[in-house]
């Protein structure tokens, strides 16, 4: 599962990046990276965790709090 | 060949249609304003009816400003850094509206066609279809969108029609019969979805090509696109009922799935997927175009292709971890979003709207006071 995550986010940015790397400067590809490494790691959390802490529900306990329900 | 930041132009009469499909997004399997119960589509005319002030606040914002989108205009207006602040509520908006009508589309394709199959399946292939629409640009997507309307109003007449025989009118008697409360309650939630999430649209609107035009696309599209929920919202109503349609997830594939034209036209529910795939297609792109032109924005990148992978991706990942099941995301859906969306669509808007007028007022007073003096000299 592991693997699989991280093979398949190095294909998609290969295959993403391949026809325009050379136009990119650095600091956009710093963040492209950065963002697609976040990303992974998300992604191989959920694969591992069952049950991953969402924003949903922060949210929802936010606005019930202000609500008073 | 790399597009610069607000180079793509679209004529009006594509924005009015990409505007409608969006406002369609997951509101026609889901259904809105589903509290007022048998007065749902009195409620939806009502929200349509309230949302028009709403969108001339939007439209006023982007016509004081023509050819910015709200980006430049909240930079312009609060300085770079509380101009980029108030871009990131509304990038976090965009973003996370397009994560819900992932996660939507993910559990309707794992409820009605594909239950064995894990839902982040068809939740990925649909992103990366989006991911293509965004880097392909508005104006493919503006394309894009002429023929599916056309595609999709067919798909709703003509079922629209073939499913009169299993109507009943009793379903939506007596008229107001469950009280104004749940009628209001029915008018809040359908003014948050769909109509106010329009808002996204502020953020990408840069690309009229008439500059002076938002009024003219906002407001057709509004009564449009809320006509077409009104009528797919009394026929859902018509053909269920009001328990029933409490009890169906979808209602609108239910409604559809009835039609049975003398044994022989039968499981015509394929329709709503069609219809569900070309108008979720069109609002998550929407939504993927808004956070991203906002997030190259506030980055200072002259292009916002580069960052389209990277946030789709992250888009398909909160869409994933964002609920636990269907039963949650109906509840977030119709208790929690009303009043998250709020603060989105309207406070801010507004709040921005009346800074900018104020801002304006004040910077044409002096010119008018030193025109009226010249004149006194002379």
């Amino acid at each position: 599962m592991f693997v699989i995550i991280i093979i398949s986010y190095a294909i998609i940015s290969f295959v993403d990046l391949k026809a325009t790397y050379h136009n990119q400067d650095k600091a956009k590809l710093l963040v492209y990276f950065t963002l697609m490494t976040i990303s992974c790691a998300i992604s191989i959390a959920s694969g591992f965790v069952k049950n991953m802490p969402s924003p949903a529900n922060p949210i929802k306990n936010i606005i019930f709090a202000l609500l008073g329900k | 060949m790399w597009l610069k930041l607000n180079t793509e132009k679209i004529s009006d009469i594509q924005g009015i249609k990409l505007m409608i499909l969006f406002i369609f997004g997951s509101t026609l399997v889901m259904g809105t304003g589903a509290e007022a119960e048998r007065d749902m589509w009195l409620s939806i005319v009502a929200a349509i009816l309230l949302a028009i002030p709403l969108l001339l606040v939007y439209s006023r914002i982007l016509s004081l400003f023509p050819g910015k989108d709200l980006f430049e205009i909240l930079e312009l207006n609060f300085g770079k850094f509380f101009g980029k602040l108030t871009s990131l509520l509304f990038i976090w908006f965009s973003f996370h509206l397009g994560a819900l009508v992932i996660r939507n589309f993910g559990e309707f394709i794992s409820t009605v066609a594909l239950p064995e199959t894990p839902k982040i399946v068809p939740m990925i292939i649909f992103t990366l279809l989006c991911i293509w629409g965004a880097k392909a640009g508005i104006e493919t997507l503006a394309k894009c969108s002429e023929y599916f309307l056309i595609f999709a109003i067919s798909l709703i007449l003509l079922f629209g029609l073939l499913v009169i025989p299993n109507m009943d009118i009793d379903n939506i008697m007596p008229i107001m019969g469950n009280g104004f409360r749940k009628a209001m309650a029915g008018v809040f939630s359908a003014i948050t979805f769909p109509f106010g999430e329009t808002v996204v649209f502020m953020l990408i609107f840069s690309s009229l090509r008439d500059k002076k035009s938002s009024f003219r696309v906002f407001i057709p599209a509004l009564l449009l696109g809320g006509l077409v929920v009104v009528y797919i919202s009394l026929r859902n109503i018509m053909v269920l009922g009001p328990s029933t349609i409490k009890a169906v997830y979808f209602p609108s594939y239910s409604a559809i799935s009835r039609v049975n034209i003398g044994n022989f036209l039968q499981r015509m529910e394929i329709a709503v997927t069609v219809v569900f795939i070309l108008s979720g297609f069109i609002k998550v792109t929407v939504c993927l175009l808004g956070a991203t032109k906002g997030m190259a924005r506030v980055l200072g990148f002259d292009d916002y292709r580069i960052l389209v992978m990277p946030i789709g991706l992250l888009m398909v990942n909160l869409s994933y971890i964002v609920y636990k099941d269907i039963l949650e995301m109906f509840d977030w859906a119709f208790k929690v979003w009303p009043y998250y969306a709020l603060p989105f669509q309207v406070i801010l808007p507004v709040m921005i709207w009346i800074f900018i007028e104020l801002k304006q007022r004040a910077k044409n007073k002096p010119k008018k006071e030193l025109t009226a003096a010249d004149v006194n000299a002379d």
